[in-house]
């Protein structure tokens, strides 16, 4: 589960396998800690939320860091790997990798608060108290982070999709 | 001589509408486009299938504390970050302390200055003017 939250976040199976070892690490770490005042899955579940957001932060900067190299020409090709459903077709697997790409950059583009909300709500097990019990906020405030998500996601893929055409 | 038709060829009204609607159509049809694209981009977070963690997850996973809790047991508890903020402390405190100590050396400087002030004034006065008055007279001569 830790690493099926992670993997929502980075869309990247071995960068999900390595969050959730760090998560796991941490929590072994910082047990003693644990003031019981949450469940404790909700407390594990809060660290990987934590650390798939500062794994997306480093990613961010690496990548400007990394658009200023190819500028200079030292760049050494990253090679995004992105979770695209298997097609026979390349020509639609094409189409679908780069559909997944358009959508990680609409989800880098919201907030911190409103990304987390909006995909653990996508997750099967995730309901809006135990989200709420996560972000450490209320239930209400929790649907319109959904809300505000889903809007915010949606205005910036029309734009694109508008821009495209 | 045949008169030109003065009436001038008539466009249908059914035509005219035609013509409006077509934008129309062509805008919409293009919004179903955009909303198609951005749903089907949208549904992928509902399609994203389970992933199962690799056979050497857990493996990898127990050594990785294993190997935590040896170097903790080496170092024995030494926190390289808390050893490095220490330096630099003693590092700032010590620029503070030799900062401190050369103004205090200027001070002396300034100090000296009065002291050799005051020994001209006082041995600068006329019962101390001997040789002054012995090198006027033998230019006198």
């Amino acid at each position: 589960m830790v690493v099926n939250t992670c993997y929502r976040f980075v869309f990247n199976r071995e960068d999900a396998e390595d969050l959730a070892q760090e998560v796991f690490i941490e929590v072994h770490r910082s047990l003693d800690r644990f003031r019981e005042e949450s469940k404790l899955s909700t407390w594990i579940y809060r660290i990987a939320v934590t650390k798939s957001l500062d794994h997306l932060r480093r990613l961010k900067r690496k990548k400007r860091f990394s658009s200023l190299k190819r500028l200079i020409g030292a760049d050494d090709d990253p090679a995004a790997s992105i979770a695209a459903p298997e097609r026979d077709n390349p020509a639609d697997a094409l189409a679908d990798k780069e559909r997944v790409a358009v959508l990680r950059e609409a989800l880098e583009s919201l907030p911190d608060s409103q990304k987390a909300a909006f995909l653990l709500s996508k997750q099967d097990g995730y309901g809006n108290q135990e989200i709420a019990d996560i972000l450490q906020t209320s239930v209400p405030a929790v649907e319109s982070l959904i809300h505000r998500a889903k809007k915010n996601l949606q205005s910036r893929l029309q734009r694109y999709y508008e821009s495209e055409g | 001589m045949k008169m030109l038709d003065s009436k001038a060829p008539q466009v249908s009204p059914d035509t005219d509408v035609k013509l409006e609607k077509q934008p129309d159509t062509e805008m919409n049809r293009r919004k179903e486009e955009v909303d198609a694209q951005v749903m089907k981009t949208m549904r992928i977070l509902d399609n994203m299938q389970r992933v199962e963690p690799h056979h050497l997850f857990r493996a990898r996973l127990l050594e990785r504390i294993d190997t935590e809790k040896r170097s903790r047991v080496v170092t024995g508890g030494f926190n390289p970050r808390l050893a490095f903020f220490g330096l630099l402390l003693t590092v700032n405190v010590g620029m503070g302390v030799l900062m401190f100590t050369r103004q205090d050396g200027s001070t002396t400087t300034a100090h000296s200055g009065d002291t050799a002030e005051a020994a001209n004034e006082e041995y600068g006065s006329p019962a101390l003017s001997y040789y002054d008055q012995q090198d006027g007279e033998t230019a006198d001569r």
